[in-house]
């Protein structure tokens, strides 16, 4: 019966009825199984020659209509389903991972009504019937009921992957879930959730040498600010100014040591990726920024100078303040300054109440809140700033001076 | 004695010939100072926070003296670093301002678009400006609080007719919603 329902079609040979796609493999495979058959393999020809001759001219296209805004608003329609669906799954995992505690069972079923028992007999999803060997459970998502086999245990770790993009931008604190946990859910419920978290990882993929590349590059450009400051800081302590402490260089020195450290282990790093075969070319330039990175650290890191020792400093403040070296020392030009773009920054706030002690006379209390500002600018590593605001802290003291001699003469 | 010298200079030396590697392609960095004056509480130390951090407080407190501020930002190869004064407008720091707006490339005049007196006050520190600053300084004009134009008290017709007499770049801006802060602090240093 079922084969007399079955209707055939295509280009199917007369006697197999085996079907050959298209009439070439058809003549084809007549000839080659069927040779005695001559004269149906004629007609076969005939038929298929009078195709061409009718048909091998282009036809004229028939009316046609464009269904791609339907598709589109259909398409559209179930995304928006589809992503409020899998959204209100994450809000509601999120607070799944929240609960913790000995009613947690209470809470979880306060989150989504449960499915009664009685009401299921047979698994939604493989329709076996539940017994003592099938037994029920509950999806934590959704409160529906399906068999061991159709649920999922989903980790709190990866529970935790998939919410964390809720929790970005408010200040909650991260959910509370005890590592080695996990949540039953539902195979339904875990496939949405599974689709978005794939989706993400797949945004968030990038090889990993572009990874630890960037990183490199990151640290390098750090290390440049860092140089750029440390020359125009040694420059300024040797010619005997006081803008800057002997502290501050060495600090710098010890920043750019760690530093050099890291991009050292980095290019390490790249050049021991293992490579892929296909890629011949990636050996030779994970190698090559292994090199250049070596070459970098020896020629431009190793080379700084030592910061000046405490006795040595002293001898030349003191040479400056005799004045005998003072013309002898060319001043340093300024080293090309290089800015690292951050967001802005400003020392915090002095306020009356705070740090600034109360003073009469508006030009002692600025100094003090330059004071302030110079500290905190210090223990940020802003040195550009310290020089500004030194600079600053200069003036105000020769605006004091000039205002203090003014009032004796005026005695 | 004669061994510091020479080691100063070789250290000079050293500091300019240093090869930068890698370095060669980046483009030109400015560092510009730049000051606000105007009336206590038209809003100079909002401006400058909306500028540097992006933030807005409805109670920023009065500020005393001078504070100090940095930002930088990128304009194609270009490199710009901000170094902001943002003076106190209370009467009794009124000669601490001289030794901001002196050095300064720029100066920000801001005035409160609800309070007439504090356009009046604005004047009066352009005058001072045009008289005691570089002649270069180059002088902005804000009148902050756009976003309360309900309340306005100063024509906006009136202050950019005053601006352009003296030659001033002149915007309404508001710290709170932060039209305009950008744009202004980024056309003073073009
Ligand atoms: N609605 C509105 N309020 C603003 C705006 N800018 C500042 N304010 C408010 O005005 C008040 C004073 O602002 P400040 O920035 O402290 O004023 P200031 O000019 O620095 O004042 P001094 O430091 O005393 O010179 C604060 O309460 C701000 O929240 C604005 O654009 N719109
Ligand atoms: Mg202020
Ligand atoms: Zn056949
Ligand atoms: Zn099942
Ligand atoms: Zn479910």
């Amino acid at each position: 019966m079922a084969e007399a329902n079955t209707i055939q079609e295509g280009f199917l040979c007369p006697m197999c009825h085996k079907d050959l796609r298209s009439p070439n493999n058809l003549i084809v495979h007549f000839q080659d199984l069927h040779s005695e058959e001559q004269d149906i393999l004629k007609s076969i020809k005939d038929i298929y020659d009078k195709y061409y001759l009718e048909y091998s001219d282009p036809q004229e296209p028939g009316p046609t209509r464009s269904h791609t805004d339907y598709f589109r608003a259909v398409r559209r329609e179930r995304l928006d389903h589809r992503t409020t669906e899998t959204n209100k799954l994450i809000i509601r995992l999120d607070r799944l991972l929240r609960f913790y505690g000995s009613d947690r069972k209470q809470q979880e079923q306060e989150l989504v009504t449960w499915v009664e028992g009685y009401l299921v007999s047979r698994c939604p999803a493989c329709t076996l019937p539940f017994n003592i060997a099938r037994r029920q459970h509950h999806c934590r998502l959704c409160g529906s009921i399906m068999c061991n086999s159709c649920s999922y245990f989903l980790p709190y770790e990866i529970a935790q992957t998939i919410v964390a993009p809720v929790n970005n931008g408010s200040d909650r604190e991260p959910a509370t879930g005890k590592e080695g946990d996990n949540l039953r859910i539902c195979n339904h419920c875990w496939n949405m959730l599974d689709c978005r978290r794939r989706v993400q990882i797949e945004q968030m993929k990038q090889p990993i040498i572009c990874q630890l590349y960037s990183h490199l590059q990151k640290n390098k450009f750090h290390i440049q600010n860092t140089v750029d400051m440390y020359e125009k800081m040694y420059n300024s302590l040797v010619s005997g100014e006081t803008t800057y402490l002997l502290q501050d260089l060495q600090s710098l020195r010890t920043t750019i040591a760690d530093k050099a450290q890291m991009i050292d282990t980095l290019s390490k790093k790249i050049a021991l990726l293992p490579v892929d075969p296909g890629m011949p070319k990636a050996a030779a330039l994970q190698n090559n920024i292994r090199k250049a990175t070596s070459v970098y650290i020896k020629d431009y890191l190793l080379t700084l100078s030592a910061p000046p020792t405490v006795q040595e400093l002293e001898k030349i403040k003191r040479n400056r303040s005799i004045g005998v070296v003072e013309d002898d020392i060319p001043t340093p030009k300024p080293s090309i300054k290089k800015v690292t773009v951050t967001t802005g920054w400003s020392p915090a706030n002095v306020t009356n109440e705070t740090t600034v002690v109360e003073e009469n006379d508006p030009l002692l209390e600025q100094m003090n809140i330059v004071r302030n500002y110079i500290d905190q600018a210090r223990k940020a590593q802003r040195f550009e700033e310290v020089a500004s605001l030194q600079e600053n802290l200069q003036l105000l003291k020769k605006m004091y001076r000039e205002q203090q001699k003014e009032e004796y003469g005026k005695k | 004695m004669a061994s510091e010298t020479t080691e100063a200079g070789k250290m000079a030396n050293r500091a300019v010939a240093a090869q930068r590697p890698n370095g060669s392609t980046q483009g030109k960095i400015c560092q510009f100072k730049l000051v606000l004056l105007g009336e206590s509480a038209v809003g100079k130390s909002s401006l400058v926070l909306r500028f540097v951090k992006g933030q807005f407080h409805e109670y920023q407190e009065s500020t005393i003296g001078a504070a100090f501020l940095t930002q930088t930002i990128c304009l194609d190869d270009t490199t710009v670093k901000f170094e902001i004064w943002d003076t106190a407008g209370q009467e009794r720091y009124h000669s601490l301002a001289p030794m901001y707006y002196r050095g300064a490339q720029a100066a920000i005049v801001v005035y409160d678009i609800t309070n007439q007196d504090t356009f009046g006050r604005a004047k009066t520190w352009v005058k001072e400006l045009q008289r005691q600053a570089s002649p270069t300084i180059v002088i902005a004009l804000a009148g902050n609080k756009q976003d309360l134009a309900n309340k306005r008290m100063v024509e906006f017709e009136e202050a950019q007719t005053y601006a352009d007499e003296n030659g001033l770049l002149f915007m309404e801006t508001s710290a709170k919603t932060a039209m305009n802060v950008n744009d202004i602090f980024l056309a003073i240093e073009v």
